[in-house]
């Protein structure tokens, strides 16, 4: 089903200040759970399949979540729960679980607002019957909603050279490529309005993922693993339609992946 | 399709993948148990550069048993002050011992087509030498290999005396913990001539490890290679008989004849930039090695050891490996420009470049079009360059441009 909204979220709560207790994972790798890509995951080690693997991930300080994201994973049973102030394992309200997935490995979850201390995922058997892998573990608390964009054009920005070889042809150095994209809004409503200027104004990025947007989720930008963490990049230009300036603004967000 | 590293090295689309990882050293003087990675803090790219870095024996071209120490320098972004000193609250760094003697590596990978990470491997490990704020909200990291540490401790605190064996030297120097604190890899220890020093005549002695370690290299005509956490002193003959890599350039007849240089190759035929044909003991003028072949003689140099402390009974030994060695004509090739070699080959590992050429017309004239398949059109040695694979050349030395993403090879042909 289609969203009538597009969600901003603030960045991912698990960072360099959290706390990483895994079982047989390396606590080194831990960056690779929000290294914002799924080419490094985290891979537990010599761990046996029906053997649970548990990754322990306590916040620097309590946390509000709306929103989780599992990327890039091969967990066929398992559960992702919360830790309450007790740093009690608790299911979220609507229980995030695997029993026999033998299919998906990217999704995402929305759940009833908590205030979490930290994170368990709990991974018994995996897809493949081999080592325990999450690519990426986004745990994210809503910055703000607004009514669907009228447009999106997305585009992606590839950082390249071009290095030409002694007979003249040309390798290609691709040194990185991030997503970026307009977005056309018209008719925002106030709560439209204060997170459209709150945005230009923030002072860190915010993350977005546009599938709710979609209803077959199979375009790149519109998939479910595609998470970015992006910066509003222009400035604020709000189009006022009528003489009452407190009513029907359109305006244009174009952002771009840190 | 499976994707090796050798595969991707030559694939025409390249995605490299790079990461910073530091050592912190506490303020007991022990480091941190794990690596943490800095090249991304909280998710956010923190690199506006990552440097390249050198390996190689002879670093100067004319100068012999000279490792050196490999430098990189990076620079990252730190307007939060991440990268200030432990004096700055903020600082990663604060609470602990400052950046010096920090340890830190890149490491380096490639993502296939298909998007997995393939080949990764510890580019350079070393220590942190300086870190200071530069313009723009930017530090700057250099750091050394860990033989720089060698430079920090103190020769005459191993209270060693009297006449040793420069094996029994080196053997004490990498038995302090303080150096495999460090240098935690493979040490391998092996004095082409080994010979007897008295530590009680050379000033050397009481400088630092690392001026004593150069000073047993000349002496008993070995080489150094430092790569992370291992130490090599040895000999400077490449084993092996066939190329770790074989460059392929222009006339190329390897598989599908990709290339992987970028740049013309420089070769030097005449190969007689390290020609040493008449070797001179210093402490006894009279006392020489010579080549018999009176051509080598006339255009070769003359290289002046100075033998003063090392026992009579090896000092010819000596003499006539230095000549057994260089006493020979040796053409160059330097690679100045080739894909990344994504820390395939070293000093001492063999190469050979397949380059013979473009193929000419070997006769001017109108054609007709059907004939020019023929290799009787086509069959001149085309270019100034020609270079076949048969012949194996040993590196000496090599850069790695983490940025840039390319290698550039100085390297000799193998007698």
């Amino acid at each position: 089903m289609v969203s009538a909204s597009i969600n901003f979220y603030e960045p991912n709560k698990l960072d360099d200040g959290c706390t990483y207790a895994f079982t047989t994972a390396d606590t080194a790798n831990a960056n690779f759970l929000y290294d914002r890509t799924s080419i490094t995951q985290l891979t537990s080690v010599a761990s046996g399949d029906g053997t649970n693997e548990k990754l322990l991930i306590t916040f620097a300080s309590p946390q509000y979540i709306d929103k989780l994201a599992v990327l890039g994973h091969n967990i066929k049973t398992g559960n992702l729960k919360y830790l309450n102030v007790s740093l009690a394992e608790t299911a979220f309200s609507s229980a995030i679980a695997w029993t026999s997935n033998t299919t998906l490995t990217n999704e995402v979850f929305s759940v009833t607002q908590v205030l979490a201390y930290g994170l368990a995922l709990n991974i018994a058997n995996t897809i493949d019957a081999g080592q325990k892998k999450v690519g990426q573990l986004l745990a994210l608390e809503l910055a703000g909603t607004m009514n669907a964009p009228n447009t999106i054009d997305p585009y992606l920005k590839i950082k390249k050279n071009t290095k030409e070889k002694v007979d003249g042809g040309v390798d290609k150095l691709v040194q990185g490529k991030k997503h970026g994209a307009t977005m056309e809004f018209d008719n925002m409503t106030t709560a439209d309005k204060i997170v459209y200027i709150a945005l230009a104004d923030r002072g860190e990025p915010f993350y977005l993922n546009l599938s709710e947007l979609s209803t077959t989720k199979d375009s790149e930008f519109f998939r479910l693993q595609d998470w970015y963490l992006v910066n509003m990049t222009n400035d604020p230009e709000p189009e006022l339609y009528q003489a009452l300036m407190d009513i029907h603004w359109g305006g244009t967000i174009e952002w771009l992946e840190v | 399709m499976s994707w090796t590293i050798q595969k991707l090295i030559r694939n025409q689309v390249k995605k490299p993948i790079r990461r910073l990882y530091i050592k912190r050293a506490q303020r007991d003087g022990t480091h941190e148990s794990s690596w943490t990675r800095v090249d991304t803090l909280n998710s956010i790219n923190r690199m506006t550069n990552w440097g390249k870095v050198n390996f190689s024996i002879d670093g100067d071209q004319y100068i012999i048993n000279a490792w050196d120490i490999s430098t990189c320098e990076m620079t990252v972004t730190n307007a939060d002050g991440k990268f200030n000193s432990n004096a700055d609250y903020r600082s990663l760094w604060f609470y602990t011992q400052d950046f010096k003697d920090t340890k830190i590596k890149i490491v380096v990978a490639m993502e296939d087509p298909d998007g997995n990470e393939v080949g990764t491997v510890d580019a350079f490990e070393g220590s942190i030498i300086f870190l200071e704020n530069i313009q723009d909200n930017e530090a700057k990291i250099t750091i050394a290999d860990y033989s720089k540490k060698l430079v920090d401790f103190s020769f005459p605190d191993l209270a060693i005396t009297g006449s040793q064996l420069a094996s029994t030297i080196l053997t004490a120097i990498f038995a302090d913990t303080q150096v495999t604190n460090y240098l935690s890899g493979t040490i391998t220890l092996s004095p082409v001539h080994d010979c007897t020093i008295d530590t009680t005549t050379n000033d050397v002695f009481t400088k630092s490890y690392w001026d004593v370690v150069k000073f047993l290299a000349e002496k008993t005509g070995s080489t150094i290679l430092v790569k992370n956490t291992n130490f090599f002193f040895g000999t400077r003959e490449s084993a092996g008989t066939t190329a770790d890599w074989t460059f392929r350039g222009v006339g190329n007849t390897q598989d599908d004849r990709t290339i992987d240089i970028y740049e013309p190759i420089v070769f030097d035929q005449g190969g007689t930039d390290k020609l040493y044909t008449r070797i001179v003991d210093s402490s006894d003028a009279t006392k020489f090695v010579e080549s018999t072949n009176a051509e080598l003689l006339r255009v070769g140099k003359t290289k002046t050891l100075d033998l003063t402390d090392a026992a009579a009974g090896d000092k010819l030994a000596l003499l006539n490996a230095y000549l057994a060695y260089f006493g020979h004509k040796r053409p160059t090739i330097k690679l100045p420009s080739t894909v990344f070699m994504m820390m395939l080959l070293f000093p001492f590992d063999l190469i050979s470049i397949d380059n013979p050429g473009a193929q000419t017309e070997s006769n001017a004239g109108v054609y007709d079009v059907s004939t020019y398949d023929s290799t009787v059109v086509y069959d001149g040695d085309g270019g100034s360059c020609a270079v076949w694979p048969d012949v194996l050349f040993s590196i000496e030395s090599i850069d790695y441009d983490f940025n840039e993403w390319e290698t550039t090879i100085f390297s000799r042909m193998q007698i």
